[in-house]
């Protein structure tokens, strides 16, 4: 509380008595009044602080009797919705599931309907999440793609793909009713897990002494439980939905 | 000569709390309820058994942000203040049970605990716990294990490689700087992988982590010993699997041994079952009843009936589970050995703060365990996972695929509706940081300051305890408010870079508030 106080003398918030401290941390985040609108242009902080200098330690005196709001821009106190810029991300869930988040400035939509030559009633903005693995994707040779209808040129979803081990990449873009697809921004690619045991027996041996990594050949014969393919799958599913610890460190 | 080994690895996390504005904060309570119940109990543990020759051996992973708040004043003198608050309501305790031959010795018990806790803290290692736990890494008893800086989950990071470094390479100078000397071995954050990462992990000096079981045995190509032994990822960097069978008998709510129903129940606690007038000055000063740490009863059964606590019964519990983990173990280690060309690695890996906090014996069930496994038998033998890797060097290369040990072994838990917005926040948080890195190769005087406070903020920001919080729904309101509090900050401060411009008074005050990582050089993003 007495930090809060001092806080606010510093930047000439008056604090009523009797005030909690939920109410004081309040006040202080608040934005000064002067300051609260943002639409400063971008530039005229960067000359604030050849003015600023000066009058804060001259005019610190006359300050005390009048509070005078920081001559800075405040921290917002909420993130924007959106960065003004082309963004197309693609993350994992799991095997079977991928996210997007997106963010597509007006203007590119526009340019979109014109190119397709159709009006925005006359085009749907789609995200297309396609298989990509072992390919160079040209646009038209995924091995699979589904069309995601989005409703916002500012979003994210969750996009069932069930295509474990697969590579993926999206795009989102604009859709003419007859079916024409307009690109308009590409994802990264991600890979999803695999799932089960690999048919494969590993071949590659390598020896690590601390930082030294020598290939070794493999030995002439292994022994081990899993030499052979198992005849069940070594971890189910099921199995895995019970993955995790119940309790994790002492959160309440 | 053993047939197997055991390695028992422990990772000890929590997430950077302080806050010097408030003089206390609720979830500050976290860290100094790990310190009584856990940490110092851990290294209690650790003196007796080496006091009385037991050879033991542990895998042990403590975080940056842990051994940051090992070393801070503000909270080594909070946790002081906090543990005097707790003997003086252990020694009311004491006066208000006289005579009552339930509650009585447990309230000695108590106030024996938290006395000890306080005579360990202060007169035995002089409120540094990073130099407690480097003696026994000095030692060869124990293997000190690194983490991601401020455990990010690291799969759901994987776009941005640089801002998955970073948090590999401030992990590894925070562990240099508390502990001594570079770790060998890292404990992914939730045990998150991504091909890819383990490229990172290798040109940053590291040498093995801990994955869950299906990231071994889903591994292409396939590995001959399953998770009975590591493999190497295609990166050089070898990967231990997590043995689920062991896991389960620990860490299940059900068949696992922390619900036994003489162990000691959680939920009942004085802070919430004693009148309000008495109990007032030890619970938070708004009047919000909170968890003291003094819990009288036993689990009991599951109804909310619960009978008191009677610590011998517990005890005998503990020495009987360890008993019976390592008759599993034998086993195990029996039948393995027969098939293998190598001795079988049981990898049992848990959160430390299951042990004292949730499951109030578990350091007890350790130490039992320790003792039975150097007296009782000769088949399985304790192991660290670098003594384990140096004796069998040579391991099949195999990838595993993206997993993590949470809730259905990949990213949901930390990306689902709760949390799924954080992520566009992160990544133009981690885009701009990398960029501001590389505009200012080098930085000084207060443009060096604004770029070190936003790697600070961003750094914290990244937590994956946030999301993990938002998802359990448990102290939502301040993950949400942790997470906005170092975006708004960060965004601030590049915006200052970016612009040319400092509002010293604001970096002060920011400064003063995230001090984790004091000697960060924002140079790890280039």
């Amino acid at each position: 509380m007495v930090q809060l106080r001092a806080l606010a003398r510093e930047r000439k918030v008056p604090l009523k008595k009797g005030l909690r401290k939920a109410e004081m941390i309040a006040l202080l985040l608040k934005p000064p009044r002067e300051e609260a609108k943002p639409a400063r242009t971008r530039k005229a902080p960067a000359k604030q602080p050849s003015r600023a200098r000066a009058p804060r330690a001259a005019a610190a005196k006359a300050a005390e009797a009048l509070p005078t709001p920081s001559p800075f821009p405040p921290m917002p106190t909420e993130l924007p919705e959106a960065y003004g810029r082309d963004t197309l991300t693609l993350l994992v869930r799991d095997p079977w599931w991928l996210f997007a988040y997106w963010e597509i400035p007006d203007g590119r939509l526009l340019e979109g309907w014109g190119q397709l030559g159709v009006s925005a009633e006359e085009a749907d903005l789609i995200l297309r999440l396609s298989d990509v693995s072992n390919i160079l994707y040209d646009g038209t040779n995924a091995h699979w793609s589904a069309d995601f209808p989005v409703y916002h040129r500012v979003g994210r979803w969750h996009l069932e793909a069930n295509r474990p081990g697969a590579t993926f990449l999206a795009e989102l873009g604009v859709k003419a009713r007859d079916g024409r697809f307009l690109p308009l921004l590409r994802s990264n690619t991600v890979l999803a897990p695999r799932v089960g045991e690999s048919p494969r027996l590993a071949a590659q041996w390598i020896r690590r002494r601390g930082r030294e990594v020598t290939e070794i050949a493999p030995p002439a014969s292994v022994k081990g439980p899993a030499v052979q393919p198992a005849a069940r799958p070594a971890v189910s599913p099921e199995a895995l939905a019970e993955v995790g610890g119940p309790t994790s460190p002492p959160y309440r | 000569m053993a047939l197997g080994y055991l390695a028992l690895v422990l990772h000890a996390h929590l997430p950077f709390v302080r806050h010097p504005e408030h003089e206390e904060f609720l979830e500050e309570d976290w860290y100094y309820e790990a310190l009584t119940e856990t940490y110092l109990p851990l290294l209690g543990m650790m003196e007796r058994l080496a006091r009385d020759g037991v050879e033991f051996r542990l895998t042990l992973s403590l975080t940056p942000t842990l051994l940051e708040m090992f070393a801070d004043p503000l909270l080594q003198d909070r946790y002081l203040q906090h543990l005097d608050r707790l003997i003086d309501l252990a020694e009311k305790e004491t006066r208000r049970t006289r005579g009552d031959a339930a509650f009585e010795p447990l309230a000695w018990m108590y106030l024996d605990r938290f006395r000890a806790c306080r005579e360990q803290y202060i007169d035995r290692y002089g409120r540094d716990l990073a130099a407690a736990f480097r003696r026994f890494w000095e030692e060869g008893k124990i293997d000190l294990l690194t983490s991601a800086a401020t455990h990010a989950f690291l799969p759901l990071l994987s776009v941005q490689p640089d801002a998955v470094r970073a948090q590999i390479r401030l992990g590894i100078e925070t562990h240099r700087r508390h502990l001594g000397e570079a770790p060998r071995g890292i404990w992914l954050p939730e045990c998150g992988y991504y091909p890819g990462l383990d490229r990172i992990l290798r040109e940053e000096g590291l040498e093995y982590f801990v994955l869950d079981m299906h990231g071994i045995t889903h591994a292409d190509p396939r590995s001959p010993y399953g998770v009975y032994a590591p493999i190497y990822t295609p990166g050089g960097v070898a990967a231990f699997g997590r043995d689920q069978e062991s896991s389960k008998q620990v860490w299940s709510a059900e068949e696992g041994y922390p619900g036994d129903l003489d162990y000691r129940e959680f939920y009942r606690d004085i802070g919430f079952d004693l009148p309000f007038d008495y109990i007032q000055p030890y619970i938070h000063r708004d009047g919000i009843r909170i968890h003291t740490g003094i819990k009288y009863y036993r689990i009991t059964g599951k109804s909310d009936w619960k009978e008191p606590y009677v610590r011998a019964w517990a005890l005998n519990k503990a020495a009987f589970h360890a008993g019976n983990f390592l008759f599993n173990r034998e086993k195990q280690v029996e039948w393995l050995a027969g098939g293998m060309d190598r001795p079988p690695l049981i990898v049992a890996p848990y959160d430390a703060e299951l042990f004292g906090h949730w499951w109030y014996e578990g350091p007890e069930w350790l130490e039992f365990l320790f003792r039975k496994l150097h007296f009782d038998q000769e088949t399985v033998k304790p192991i660290t996972l670098g003594e384990y890797l140096d004796a069998y060097p040579e391991a099949p290369v195999c990838q595993p695929p993206l997993c993590s040990w949470g809730h259905k072994g990949y990213c949901e838990v930390w990306l689902e509706a709760s949390n799924d917005w954080l992520y566009r926040h992160l990544h133009e948080a981690g885009d701009r940081m990398i960029r501001l890195a590389r505009e200012h190769p080098e930085a000084h005087g207060t443009t060096r300051r604004l770029l070190n406070q936003a790697a600070r903020e961003i750094l914290l920001a990244q937590a994956s305890d946030w999301a993990f919080i938002m998802k359990t729904g448990t102290a939502v309101e301040y993950a949400v408010k942790r997470t906005k509090d170092h975006l708004l900050r960060f965004f601030h401060l590049e915006r200052q870079v970016r612009e040319g411009w400092v509002d010293e008074a604001w970096l002060k005050e920011v400064e003063h508030y995230d001090t984790c990582f004091p000697h960060v050089d924002y140079r790890i993003y280039r």
